[in-house]
């Protein structure tokens, strides 16, 4: 670590990388046993990983996304579901940073704290003396299991007035945890369901959502903080597409490491690598990932200079961070299934990490907010000159 | 509401939701197994008709609950969803919903559980109760 005391991004990107072995080694268990091997977590956290988006007055790195997307890269070239838990953890941590300052206190008065949660409003909550009371299920909550607390979403329904989600922040040991993971894709991620039944939540751990996607921190030293001033989607937009390209790189790294004692069954052809088919897939699977990498590195740079100016998101820049987190999913996509179509009948043995990885981005590409078809779509229908159709921009 | 409009009306948003919300409430107690929650959401002489069950009055409902959480729905998760909600005046409303019992491991409720629901929901006290449910198997057979 450098002298100042927080690191700088070579530094963060090298530690991650330096974790990839570990990730390999456990991501066979972390499938089985449908959770993340406690040693990756520790892991994670002897990397900084965990204190990238803390806030520096509680010891983190207030790292910008590009950070952000360059580590989750690193870790999902060891595992999917390694980083996706990360970088879960990166968004909901962050969403920890838009509430009051005593609330920030308590939850980073733990080292490593790590804070799950959805943006799904699966919840309904009444006002209650002093906060509210919530009853609802949350399904999806990756890294549910190594988390201290968890930012759940529901609707709350005023004396008068309209219903309108709040977002809440509550202690993992006030919910009861449902195993209800069964899956064929990000296995290691633990996303099992939560339950609250008819939980108080105190009024300081509850904000209006409508806040939090504006960007308008309760904090003021979040307020005038370059990483926390910004509108929740292109932050969690940023924040997620490293695990699609770190398995993207994790699919040609394999692919090719396999390439060299491969023949093509039942063809006159003694190596794969011989084939013209073979170099037109690599060619292209890289091609893919390049232009991945782009738009990532497009989101990034543009999420970290809004901050840094404290400049307002136009619509049209909203929908853009949208559209380029879909591309990445798209064109990571694209590459994986070349790259896993040209591995071979041996590819389908689960101790053969492609197999893995493209259902691991199979489930990524099916996640709702990530979706390359739902992101494309709004994306042109905003520059056709029609108004978003979600409030998750 | 004008004159033309029918005895029973949409819900306004917010009763809408403290209504919507019992499923919730539900769905959460079922998976504490928490028979005194679930009770609790009927009125004190609420009625529960399910397939070959009838139970008059919240103490019997609770005592229904409580030993079914422990045999034949010990495990189990519960879900469902408004098809709709007509409210019968101010304080008094229908909902139907669509939902069923999840075995463990199950995502989604097969057809054999699939059911079809009416709550009779009243307000008491500013919160909204259940005065009767019943529910029918979604599929015939």
């Amino acid at each position: 670590m450098s002298k100042i005391g927080t690191p700088s991004r070579e530094q963060l990107v090298r530690k991650a990388a330096e974790l990839a072995p570990l990730l390999r080694k456990h991501a066979s268990w972390a499938e089985e046993n449908r959770r993340l091997h406690d040693e990756v977590i520790d892991g994670l956290a002897d990397a900084g990983v965990f204190k990238l988006r803390r806030p520096k007055r509680y010891g983190g790195y207030e790292a910008d996304t590009r950070t952000l997307v360059e580590v989750t890269t690193e870790l999902g070239r060891g595992d999917g579901s390694a980083a996706w838990v990360a970088s879960v953890y990166a968004i909901p941590g962050w969403m920890a940073c838009q509430f009051p300052d005593e609330v920030q206190d308590e939850v980073f008065a733990t080292p490593d704290v790590r804070v799950c949660g959805t943006l799904s409003p699966s919840g309904m909550a009444a006002p209650a003396d002093g906060g509210i009371v919530v009853d609802g299920k949350w399904r999806f909550t990756s890294g549910a299991h190594h988390s201290h607390w968890q930012e759940i979403l529901a609707v709350l329904v005023p004396p008068a007035g309209e219903p309108y989600p709040v977002m809440a922040l509550v202690p993992m040991s006030d919910l009861l945890v449902v195993d209800d993971w069964q899956t064929s894709g990000l296995r290691g991620t633990g996303s099992v369901s939560t339950v609250a039944k008819n939980l108080f939540v105190p009024q300081q751990r509850v904000l209006p959502l409508g806040a939090v996607l504006q960007g308008e921190p309760a904090s003021q030293r979040s307020a005038d903080s370059r990483i926390y001033r910004l509108p929740l989607l292109p932050v969690a937009a940023a924040s997620s597409v490293g695990t699609a390209l770190g398995l993207g790189r994790a699919a040609l790294d394999t692919f090719l490491q396999r390439l060299g004692d491969r023949k093509i069954t039942y063809t006159d052809y003694e190596s794969q690598s011989a084939a013209p088919l073979t170099h037109l897939q690599v060619a292209e699977a890289t091609l893919k990932l390049d232009a991945a990498e782009f738009h990532a590195r497009r989101l990034a740079t543009q999420v970290d200079s809004k901050g840094t100016e404290g400049a307002p998101w136009k619509i049209e820049e909203r929908i853009r961070a949208r559209a380029d987190m879909g591309a990445v999913v798209k064109l990571v996509r694209e590459a994986v299934d070349i790259l896993a179509g040209a591995s071979g009948g041996s590819s389908i043995y689960t101790d053969v990490p492609i197999q893995r990885i493209a259902r691991d981005v199979q489930a990524i590409s099916l996640h709702a907010l990530m979706h390359p078809n739902t992101n494309t779509e709004l994306y042109g229908r905003v520059l056709c000159g029609l108004d978003p159709n979600t409030q998750y921009i | 509401m004008t004159s033309t409009t029918s005895p029973a009306t949409q819900p306004s948003d917010a009763d809408q939701a403290g209504i919507a919300a019992l499923t919730q409430k539900v769905i959460a107690a079922w998976a504490y197994h928490d028979a005194d929650g679930f009770a609790g959401l009927f009125t004190e002489d609420g009625t529960m008709i399910l397939a070959g069950v009838h139970r008059n009055g919240r103490e019997e409902i609770r005592a229904f609950l409580r030993e079914a959480y422990q045999g034949r729905y010990k495990g189990t998760q519960v879900t469902g969803k408004p098809l709709g909600i007509r409210m019968l005046g101010t304080d008094a409303a229908i909902l139907l919903t669509h939902g069923g019992v999840l075995e463990a491991g199950q995502s989604e409720v097969s057809p054999a559980a699939a059911i079809r629901a009416s709550w009779v929901v009243v307000r008491r006290d500013g919160q909204w109760r259940l005065a009767a449910y019943q529910n029918t198997p979604a599929n015939a057979n």
